[in-house]
C-alpha cells in the first residue's frame, strides 16, 4: 500500500438551484481502505457519490485529485477508467441475463468486441467469483437470485473493471444477517488486495465492524473523518444529528377523542404486528430508517395493501378499505412521498390537480362541470395555503417543490379528511417552505384533524409530532412522547441492533 | 404571464390547424375551381368525412388515456354485420321498416358496446397493453364477421335505411348531422364532465390519478365502451352508405383516425388533446384526399401521403420539443 | 417431480406441452395429420411465417414492436417480381435484391424509432400504411405472374428426397423449410454469439444499465429493425418461390400472425426475454392449429378467431403471472426478534 491517498477531495462544493448540496468538502480516501460514509438523508452523500462517478460536475473552485493527478473534468467514462466503480442501490444489472454475462459483458464492450467469446465470458466470471470465494451458479438468470447474491454479482462486475475504489450505496439494506457477514468478508478481502471501498450505510453498527475510518457529513458539510477506534455509535449519532437546521417546537395541546385505531395488523414482507391509535388534533410522527416498512404500513390505511391479519377502526367503526377510492370516501387522505410521480399530474394545471379528488362535486346540471365553481374552489385553496404564484391555470410542473407540495396538500384538504397521512412532507423542499408546511400541518391538527406524518428527518419529527413511533425492520420499536424524545433516543431504536448482525470478525 | 402561456400555446396550435385547413382549402380551390369548389364536392366531402370523423373521435378518446384501438373498423363492421342479420330477418318477416331500422340500429350499437367492453376488460382489469389486446380482438372480430358473411357483403335493408348514410336533411348531408351531434356530445363528455377530466388525468399519470381516489379501471373501461359505441355509430353510417356490411369496410380508417388525432394535437402518449383538434385534423385529411382525388391523383397515393403526414407531424413535434428545452 | 418443476421454469415449456397435446388429439381425429407429407406441406407454407417471426422477435426483444412485417414482405415480393421481369431470374441476385429491400425498410423504421423517438407502434403503423398504399397504387391490385423459370424452379427443390416419387406425394424436405431452419440457426447465432445480440437482450432487460455499461442503445435499435427487415426480405423471396406469382394484397393482416407466433413462443412483449426456439414453437403451434382446422374440416374463417383468442389468453396469463410475482416480493426484511 502506498501512502498517497487514492482520492483527495479539496474544497469540493456543489450548488443546485436554491440548495447548497455540498459545502466546501475536504477529505481523503486512502488506497485500500474501507471508508464509512454516514449522514442523514440530504446530508450530501449521494451528491458526493455522483460527483466521483462523473454524473454531476462540482462547482468551480473544487479540486479533486485521483491517484496523484488532478482531474479537472470527471465523466462517467473516465471515472470508470480510473477504477472508480459505484454500485448503486438498484445495482444496474440485467435480470434477464445470466450471472456470467452480467459479470463479464462489460469487459467485452470495453475491448470493443463484435462477437461473444463464451469461454472467455465464463472464465472471467469464474475467476472473479473464485477470487471473491463466492459460489454462484454462473448459468442462472440474475433475476432468479436473491438480492444478496445479486449484490455479490455487482461487486464481481466491479472487479472486472479493475476497480481501485468501489463505492457501495446502502449495500446491506435488503440483506439478511448471514448475507451481511458474507459481504463483510468480501469487503475485507478487497481491502487486503489494495482495493478501497466506500461504504454508505444507515446501519451504524455495521460500520464499526467493517470500516477503517468513518466520514460524517451533515447538511452538505464535512463534520469529520475518524478512525473507528476513536468513535462509537453514540458519538456518530450526535455528530450526524447535530444539525444546524432545527425547528422550533410546535406542540399541540387540545386533543379530542380517538379517531383511528390500528390493532395488530401484519402483512408478510411488509410490516408485522402494528398497533397504535390517533386522536383528533394530534400529529403522530412515524420515523425509522428507509426500508423499515413505514410507507407500506401507512399505505394499508389507504387501501393500497390489505393486511393479512389485524383490524383498523375509524371513529370506532371497523374499516378495511379495498382501494384509495374507498379510503377517500371514508375520510382518509394519503399524500405519497413521491410528489412528482405519484402526487401530481405534472402536465395539468393547478386547479385541475387540486380538484381531482372532489371532481364529482362540480358536476351540476346534466352532469356538466361548473368550471366557475371549480376555479373558485381552487382559488380558495390557493390563497388558504398561499401557493405562489397564485394562478389556478398555471401548470404544476412550473411550480417550486414547496408550492407543488402545497398543491398536493390542497387537493387532499379539499376532501375534508378526518385523517391525513403524509409521507415525507418536506422531501426536497427548501428550509423556509418546510417551516410553512409544518405550520400548515399544525394548524390543521388544531382544527381537529388527526395527522400521521411519516418522515426520515428527525428535526421535523421532533418539531411537530405530539407522539412518535419508531419503526425498525417492519415492527414498531419504540413509542415516545413528542415532548421528551431526542434525536439520539430515536436513533438508538431506529438502528438495527448490530451485534447480532456482525459478531464474526 | 406564465399562466396564460399554456392556454395560448394550446390555442395557437388550434389556430395553426385552422389556418392549415383554410390554406389547403383555398389551394385546392385555386388548383381546381371547377371541380373542388362546387356544392357537389363539398357535400360529398361532408358525406365521407362523417364516418371517419366519428371513428377518429373514438380513437382520440382512447389515445388520450395513452392507449390505442387497432380493432376500430372491425368492431364497427362486426356490429354492422350482426345488425344486418337482424334487419334481414325482420325484412323477410315483413315487419314495419321503421321498426326494423330502429331494431337494427339498437343491435349495432349494443353489439359494438359489448365489443368495446371486451377490449376494456382486458386493458383495464387484466392489465394487458392496449396494442396487444386490440390486435387480438381485431383478429377475433374479423373472424366472427367472416364466419357470418363468408367473406362477401351482406345486404338487404329496408329502402328507408338508405337515408341515414345518403340522405340530405335541410340541405345538409344526414351523416354529417350525426357527426356534428357526436362532436357536441363527446366534447361535452370529455371536456366538461368529471369523467372526462379523469380521462385526461389518467393519460397524464395513472398512478397519481389512482392515488387521488379515482377508480381508474372503471374510467378506462368506460373509455373503451364509449369508443365501442362510436364504432357502432360509424358502423350504422357505413352500412347505410354502402347498403351493405363486410368485414373489411373501413379498414384504412384505423390509420387515418390515428393520423387525424395526432395531427389535431393529441399527444400519442396520452394526457393532451381536444376533440375539436381531431375534428379539424379529420377535415384537413378530407380536403387532402378529396383534393388529390379531383386532381386525378390515384386513391392509393392518398394513403401514402397520410402516412407521410403522420411521420412528418411527429418529426416536427420532436424537433420543436428539443428546441423548447 | 423436480424434473417437471425444472421443465416448467422455461416459458417455452407451456407451448411445447400444448403442441404435444394438440398433436395427440389431431392424430386421433385424423390419421393423415401425423404423416411426413402433411408436416412437410404445412411447414412449407408456414416457412414464411416462421422467417418473419424471427425478424419481429429481435424488435420485440428490444422492447419495441413492429407491425409493418406484412407491408415489408409484400413490398419485397413486388420488388423482386418486377425485378425478375426486367432483368431475369438469377436466384442469387433475386435473393440479394429481396434482402436489400427489406433491410432498407428496416433502417427507415429503426431511424424513426431510435432517432426521432416516435413510438414504434406509430412509426411502423405509418410505414406499413405508406408501403401498402404504394403497392396498391403501383400494382393496382393486379397479380404479377410469368416469373422466369430459372427462379421458380428453385421453389420445387427437395432435399433428402428418395429416388422414387410416388403418385404426387411430396417425398422430401422442401427447400423453403430448409430456408427457415437456416434463418433460425443464423438468428440463434446472432443472438447468442454477437455483441449485437447480447446488446439487444441487455437493452430490453434494462435500457439505462445497457447505456451505462457502454452499449449504444440507438444503434442497437436501428440494427434490430434492420435485421427484422432482412428477415422480411427473405420471407418475401421464400413466399415467391412457393406461390410463383405475386399478389401484393396477400399479406394484409399477416403481421397479426407474425406477432402472434412470437408472443405465443413465450417472448415477453416488454422486451429482454425470449428465444429463437420459443419463436419456432410459436410458429409451430399456429401452423398446427391452422392445419388442424383444415383437417377437421372446420371453416378456415375460424382461423383468425382461434388465433386471436389464443393470443389474448397468452398475453393475459403473462400479465397475471407478473402481477402475482410482484405481490410476493418482500419489501421489508422483517426480523423474527421481538423488541
Amino acid at each position: 500500500m502506498s501512502n498517497e491517498p487514492f482520492v483527495r477531495l479539496q474544497h469540493v462544493s456543489k450548488t443546485f438551484p436554491g440548495v447548497k448540496a455540498l459545502d466546501d468538502i475536504s477529505f481523503d480516501i486512502n488506497t485500500g481502505e474501507v471508508l464509512g460514509l454516514v449522514g442523514e438523508n440530504g446530508a450530501g452523500k449521494s451528491t458526493l457519490i455522483k460527483i466521483l462517478s462523473g454524473v454531476y460536475s462540482p462547482d468551480p473552485g473544487s479540486n479533486i485529485i485521483i491517484n496523484g493527478k488532478q482531474v479537472m473534468n470527471i465523466t462517467p467514462k473516465n471515472s470508470l477508467d480510473m477504477g472508480i466503480v459505484v454500485i448503486y442501490q438498484d445495482l444496474s444489472l440485467f435480470p434477464n441475463l445470466t450471472v456470467r454475462e452480467n459479470i463479464s459483458l462489460s469487459k467485452h464492450i470495453e475491448k470493443n468486441r463484435k462477437t461473444v467469446n463464451w469461454k472467455n465470458i465464463d472464465i472471467v466470471a469464474r475467476n472473479v467469483l473464485d477470487q471473491l470465494g463466492v459460489q454462484i451458479d454462473l448459468g442462472v438468470k440474475l433475476g432468479s437470485l436473491s438480492v444478496a447474491k445479486q449484490q455479490l454479482v455487482a461487486i464481481a462486475r466491479a472487479l472486472v473493471y479493475d476497480a481501485k475504489l468501489i463505492i457501495m450505496d446502502e449495500p446491506t439494506s435488503s440483506l439478511s444477517k448471514g448475507e451481511i457477514d458474507v459481504l463483510f468478508k468480501i469487503i475485507r478481502q478487497l481491502r487486503n488486495r489494495g482495493i478501497g471501498v466506500v461504504f454508505v450505510s444507515h446501519k451504524l453498527e455495521e460500520l464499526f465492524i467493517v470500516c477503517d475510518r468513518i466520514t460524517v457529513l451533515r447538511d452538505g458539510k464535512h463534520v469529520g473523518t475518524f478512525p473507528v477506534s476513536e468513535v462509537n455509535t453514540e458519538k456518530l449519532i450526535s455528530l450526524m444529528v447535530g444539525r444546524s437546521v432545527s425547528f422550533e417546537r410546535m406542540a399541540g395541546d387540545k386533543f379530542g377523542e380517538e379517531i383511528l385505531r390500528v390493532e395488530n395488523i401484519s402483512l408478510a414482507g411488509n410490516y408485522e404486528n402494528i398497533s397504535f391509535s390517533l386522536r383528533k388534533g394530534e400529529i403522530l410522527g412515524i420515523t425509522g430508517l428507509v426500508g423499515a416498512g413505514r410507507t407500506e404500513m401507512v399505505q394499508a390505511l389507504f387501501g393500497l395493501n390489505r393486511p393479512s391479519s389485524g383490524s383498523i377502526y375509524l371513529e370506532g367503526k371497523k374499516i378495511s378499505p379495498k382501494n384509495p377510492q374507498e379510503a377517500k370516501e371514508m375520510g382518509i387522505a394519503y399524500i405519497p412521498e413521491s410528489r412528482q410521480t405519484e402526487g401530481l399530474i405534472l402536465r395539468q394545471n393547478v386547479a385541475r390537480n387540486i380538484t381531482l379528488p372532489i371532481i364529482r362535486e362540480f358536476a351540476k346540471k346534466v352532469k356538466l362541470l361548473d368550471f366557475k365553481e371549480l376555479f373558485a374552489v381552487a382559488r380558495t385553496w390557493i390563497s388558504n395555503l398561499d401557493v405562489r404564484p397564485n394562478y389556478p391555470d398555471m401548470l404544476v410542473s412550473k411550480l417550486s417543490g414547496g408550492n407543488q407540495q402545497k398543491v398536493v396538500l390542497a387537493k387532499w384538504l379539499a376532501t375534508k379528511p378526518k385523517v391525513l397521512i403524509i409521507d415525507e412532507p418536506t422531501n426536497g423542499i427548501d428550509v423556509g417552505a418546510k417551516r410553512e408546511i409544518h405550520q400548515l400541518l399544525r394548524g390543521l391538527a388544531n382544527e381537529g384533524m388527526g395527522i400521521i406524518m411519516v418522515s426520515s428527518e428527525l428535526p421535523e419529527i421532533l418539531a411537530i409530532s405530539d407522539r412518535i413511533l419508531v419503526m425498525r425492520q417492519g415492527r414498531i420499536a419504540a413509542e415516545f412522547d413528542g415532548n421528551e424524545a431526542t434525536q439520539e433516543s430515536i436513533m438508538n431504536y431506529a438502528v438495527p441492533k448490530g451485534k447480532a448482525a456482525g459478531g464474526v470478525i | 404571464m406564465e399562466t396564460l402561456k399554456s392556454n395560448i400555446q394550446n390555442n395557437k396550435q388550434l389556430y395553426m390547424l385552422v389556418i392549415i385547413f383554410l390554406a389547403l382549402f383555398i389551394l385546392m380551390s385555386i388548383l381546381s375551381p371547377s371541380k373542388f369548389l362546387t356544392s357537389n364536392n363539398i357535400s360529398s366531402m361532408m358525406f365521407q368525412m362523417s364516418e371517419l370523423g366519428v371513428l377518429a373521435i373514438g380513437m382520440s378518446i382512447v389515445i388520450l388515456t395513452g392507449g390505442i384501438n387497432l380493432a376500430l373498423s372491425h368492431s364497427s363492421m362486426l356490429a354492422a354485420i350482426i345488425g344486418t342479420l337482424v334487419m334481414q330477418a325482420m325484412v323477410s318477416a315483413g315487419m314495419n321498416p321503421l321498426l326494423t331500422i330502429l331494431a337494427g340500429i339498437i343491435v349495432i350499437i349494443a353489439v359494438s358496446l359489448i365489443l368495446g367492453a371486451i377490449n376494456g376488460f382486458f386493458i383495464a382489469y387484466v392489465g394487458v397493453l392496449p396494442i396487444l389486446v386490440t390486435l387480438g380482438t381485431r383478429s377475433v372480430f374479423e373472424g366472427i364477421g367472416l364466419n357470418i358473411t363468408k367473406g362477401s357483403a351482406l345486404s338487404g335493408y329496408p329502402p328507408e335505411f338508405n337515408f341515414i348514410g345518403n340522405g340530405v336533411f335541410l340541405g345538409i348531408p344526414f351523416p354529417f348531422l350525426i357527426y356534428v351531434a357526436v362532436i357536441i356530445v363527446s366534447t361535452l363528455l370529455i371536456q366538461r364532465t368529471a369523467w372526462g377530466m379523469s380521462v385526461y388525468m389518467i393519460g397524464g399519470n395513472v398512478k397519481a390519478t389512482e392515488l387521488s381516489g379515482i377508480n381508474t379501471k372503471k374510467v378506462l373501461m368506460g373509455v373503451y365502451i364509449i369508443c365501442g359505441i362510436l364504432c357502432g355509430i360509424a358502423g350504422v353510417i357505413m352500412a347505410s352508405r354502402y347498403s351493405s356490411a363486410r368485414t373489411d369496410y373501413g379498414s384504412s380508417y384505423v390509420m387515418q383516425a390515428v393520423t387525424a388525432a395526432v395531427l389535431g394535437g393529441t399527444d400519442i402518449n396520452g394526457g393532451e388533446g381536444t376533440i375539436i383538434g381531431t375534428v379539424i385534423g379529420v377535415a384537413i385529411l378530407q380536403v387532402i384526399s378529396s383534393g388529390l382525388n379531383i386532381l386525378g391523383v390515384n386513391r392509393n397515393f392518398v394513403d401514402i401521403i397520410i402516412g407521410a403526414i403522420l411521420i412528418a407531424v411527429l418529426t416536427i413535434r420532436f424537433f420543436s420539443n428539443i428546441n423548447e428545452r | 417431480m423436480n424434473v417437471i418443476k425444472r421443465f416448467y421454469r422455461y416459458k417455452e415449456s407451456t407451448v411445447a406441452t400444448i403442441i404435444v397435446l394438440l398433436v395427440i388429439g389431431l392424430t386421433i381425429l385424423n390419421r393423415t395429420f401425423l404423416t411426413f407429407d402433411n408436416w412437410a406441406s404445412f411447414l412449407k407454407s408456414n416457412s414464411v411465417l416462421g422467417i418473419a417471426a424471427l425478424g419481429t422477435l429481435l424488435v420485440i426483444l428490444t422492447g419495441n414492436i413492429d407491425i409493418s412485417s406484412s407491408g415489408q414482405i409484400a413490398l419485397v415480393t413486388v420488388v423482386i417480381a418486377k425485378f425478375m421481369l426486367a432483368f431475369g431470374g438469377n436466384p442469387f441476385i433475386v435473393f440479394i435484391v429481396g434482402l436489400a429491400t427489406g433491410a432498407l425498410m428496416g433502417v427507415v423504421n429503426g431511424l424513426l424509432v431510435a432517432k426521432l423517438k416516435i413510438p414504434s407502434i406509430i412509426a411502423t403503423l405509418a410505414t406499413n400504411t405508406i408501403i401498402n398504399g404504394a403497392l396498391r397504387w403501383y400494382t393496382n391490385g393486379a397479380w404479377i405472374s410469368g416469373l422466369p423459370d430459372e427462379f421458380t424452379r428453385v421453389g420445387d427443390i427437395m432435399f433428402f428426397a428418395s429416388s422414387e416419387v410416388e403418385n404426387g406425394t411430396i417425398n422430401g424436405v422442401p427447400i423453403q423449410i430448409l430456408f427457415m431452419v437456416i434463418a433460425a440457426v443464423i438468428t440463434f447465432f446472432v443472438l447468442r454469439y454477437t455483441m449485437f445480440g447480447r446488446g439487444i437482450y441487455a437493452l430490453g432487460g434494462n435500457a439505462d444499465s445497457a447505456q451505462r455499461i457502454g452499449f449504444n442503445n440507438d444503434r442497437l435499435t436501428v440494427m434490430a429493425f434492420t435485421y427484422a427487415g432482412l428477415m422480411y426480405g427473405l420471407a418475401g423471396v421464400v413466399y415467391t418461390t412457393i406461390m410463383k406469382t405475386v399478389d401484393s394484397n396477400a399479406f394484409i393482416g399477416f403481421e397479426m400472425n407474425v406477432i402472434g407466433a412470437v408472443v405465443l413462443g413465450g417472448v415477453s412483449i416488454s422486451g429482454g426475454s425470449g428465444s429463437v426456439f420459443g419463436t419456432m414453437l410459436g410458429m409451430l403451434l399456429l401452423s398446427i392449429i391452422k392445419n388442424g382446422l383444415v383437417l377437421t374440416r372446420i371453416s378456415t374463417y375460424w382461423q383468425s378467431i382461434v388465433i386471436g383468442i389464443i393470443i389474448l389468453f397468452a398475453v393475459s396469463l403473462d400479465i397475471i403471472n407478473i402481477k402475482r410475482e410482484e405481490k410476493r416480493t418482500i419489501k421489508v426484511d422483517i426480523v423474527k426478534e421481538e423488541v
